[in-house]
C-alpha cells in the first residue's frame, strides 16, 4: 500500500485534485469500507483524498421547507442522534441505527453507504422510498441523480471518476407521512442484512412505496400507490418477492431471502398500522 | 511518502512520522509503543482495537494515522491511574469478565465510552455498545455484570 494522502480544505481544491487523478484516486470519508479494501489490495490508488477537510460537507440541514440535506461527511450516528428528524423521515434514522456497530457508526457516512453500492447498504432502502437525490460535483459542474438510479449494480454506480457525492437531498414529505425500516440479520451487531426493506406511506400525495435491499444487485423500489387505500400487505409482499432476484451465499439461500422479504414487507405494513 | 503526525494520546502530545497507509492502530502500537490496543481482525469486526478518538469510540484499524493528525486519542493505557486499576477494570477482574484477555482492552474502552454517554445503561444498552467487541472465551454475561456494577456504584456515589 503506497499512496499519497491529501485533505483539501475547499471543495474547489478537492475537485481539482480529483480531476487530476481521476480513477487513480480514492475518496475517503469514514474509511470503514475503504480501509478494508485498501488492506485487501482490491483497491490500489496513487492518492487517497479525504473529504472531511471541506467544512460544508459536514452539514446536516433541516430546511424550513421540510427538506433535509445530508453532507458527504455526515456519519451515521449524527443521523441517529438528530432529534430534528420528523416521523416522516424517521425511517432513515432507524436504518442508520442498524448499520454495523456503534463504533463503525461513529465513522461511517451515509454518502459512503450509497457510494459503495453494496446491495445490503441499510440507509439506501429508506432513501429510495423517500425519493432522495444524490448531488455529485466535479470541475465540470454538478448534477442531481435520483436513487435508486444512482446505483447500477454491485459496487457499481453512475459516478464518473472525477465526481464526488457532495450532498444527499431528501425531499419534503407530507406532514402525516411515515417511513419505516426493517432488517433481517443472523446476529446482533456486526452482521450484514440478509434482507432489508423500507416503506413510505404519504397520505398527502397518496403515495405508498416499498424498497428492498440485499436481494438484487441494485435496490428494488416498488410503487404501490394502487394499494394505498387497501394497505393489502399480502399483495405487497407477493409483488416484492416477485420483483427481487436474490443470490445464495454464505449468509443465506435465495429461497430464504425471498421468504424473509415477504416477512419484512408484512412487518412494515404492521408497523404502519400500529403507528 | 512520510507524513508528520502530531496527536495527543492520554493527555500526552506525541510527534512522529508515518506513511499514509499506516493505520492509527499500527501508529499507536509501532510508533508510540502503546501496545494495550490490540489487533484482532484488522477489518473492523472484532473491536479489539477500540480507542476513543476526539470523544468518540472508533476502531483504530479503520482510521489512518494521518486522519488522526491533531486529534486527541484515549487508549486503554489512559484508563489506569498509576498502578491502580480503574473501577471499571477492577470490576472486570471481580466478575471474571476476562479469560485470555485479548478482547478486554477494547471491551473496557467501549464500556468507558458507553458510561460517559449513558451513566445508567440497561443491559440492552450495554449489549448494543459492546456488540462490536467480540469475546471468544468468557462470554458476555460477566462483562455486562461488571459494567452494571460500575454504573450502579457511580449512581450511589452521585
Amino acid at each position: 500500500m503506497h499512496f499519497a494522502y491529501e485533505k483539501p480544505k475547499t471543495l474547489d481544491s478537492l475537485l481539482a485534485l480529483l480531476s487530476q487523478h481521476g480513477s487513480r484516486a480514492c475518496l475517503l470519508a469514514g474509511g470503514t469500507d475503504l480501509l478494508v479494501r485498501l488492506r485487501a489490495r482490491t483497491l490500489s490508488p496513487e492518492i487517497v483524498i479525504d473529504v472531511k477537510g471541506v467544512e460544508p460537507l459536514h452539514a446536516l440541514d433541516h430546511r424550513a421547507d421540510g427538506r433535509v440535506v445530508v453532507g458527504a461527511a455526515v456519519v451515521a450516528n449524527r443521523i441517529v442522534d438528530d432529534k430534528r428528524f420528523r416521523p416522516s423521515h424517521r425511517g432513515l434514522a432507524d436504518a442508520a441505527a442498524r448499520i454495523a456497530t456503534y463504533a463503525i457508526r461513529n465513522r461511517a457516512t451515509i454518502a459512503g453507504n450509497i457510494a459503495n453500492a453494496s446491495p445490503c447498504a441499510d440507509s439506501v432502502p429508506p432513501l429510495c422510498v423517500m425519493g432522495a437525490q444524490v448531488e455529485v460535483a466535479s470541475v465540470r459542474g454538478t448534477r442531481m441523480l435520483t436513487l435508486p438510479d444512482y446505483i447500477k449494480g454491485v459496487r457499481n454506480t453512475v459516478r464518473r471518476p472525477d465526481e464526488l457525492i457532495t450532498f444527499i437531498h431528501i425531499p419534503r414529505l407530507g406532514v402525516s407521512a411515515r417511513t419505516f425500516f426493517r432488517k433481517h440479520q443472523r446476529v446482533r451487531g456486526h452482521d450484514l442484512a440478509l434482507a432489508n426493506a423500507a416503506l413510505l406511506h404519504d397520505p398527502e400525495s397518496k403515495r405508498l412505496r416499498v424498497a428492498i435491499g440485499s436481494c438484487s444487485p441494485a435496490p428494488v423500489v416498488l410503487d404501490l400507490d394502487d394499494l394505498f387505500a387497501s394497505l393489502d400487505a399480502e399483495e405487497a409482499a407477493r409483488r416484492a418477492m416477485a420483483a427481487i432476484s436474490p443470490i445464495s451465499d454464505v449468509r443465506a439461500s435465495a429461497e430464504y431471502r425471498t421468504d424473509m422479504t415477504g416477512v419484512l414487507v408484512r412487518r412494515l405494513f404492521a408497523d404502519l398500522k400500529a403507528a | 511518502m512520510q507524513y508528520d503526525i502530531k496527536l495527543t494520546v492520554n493527555g500526552i502530545v506525541y510527534e512522529s512520522r508515518a506513511s499514509a497507509s499506516t493505520t492509527l492502530l499500527d501508529f499507536l502500537r509501532d510508533n508510540l509503543h502503546l501496545t494495550g490496543t490490540k489487533e484482532g481482525c484488522s477489518i473492523g469486526e472484532c473491536g479489539a482495537c477500540s480507542v476513543i478518538l476526539d470523544g468518540r469510540v472508533v476502531n483504530a484499524c479503520l482510521v489512518l494515522a494521518v486522519e488522526a493528525d491533531g486529534a486527541s486519542v484515549e487508549t486503554i493505557e489512559g484508563e489506569v491511574d498509576g498502578e491502580k486499576l480503574s473501577a471499571l477494570q477492577q470490576a472486570f477482574v471481580d466478575h471474571h469478565a476476562l479469560q485470555c484477555g485479548f478482547c478486554t482492552p477494547g471491551m473496557v474502552v467501549a464500556a468507558r465510552d458507553l458510561l460517559r454517554r449513558n451513566p445508567a445503561p440497561t443491559d440492552d444498552d450495554i449489549l448494543e455498545a459492546i456488540a462490536g467487541n467480540l469475546c471468544r472465551c468468557t462470554g458476555y454475561e460477566t462483562v455486562i455484570a461488571a459494567i452494571q456494577q460500575v454504573a450502579r456504584t457511580s449512581k450511589q456515589s452521585r
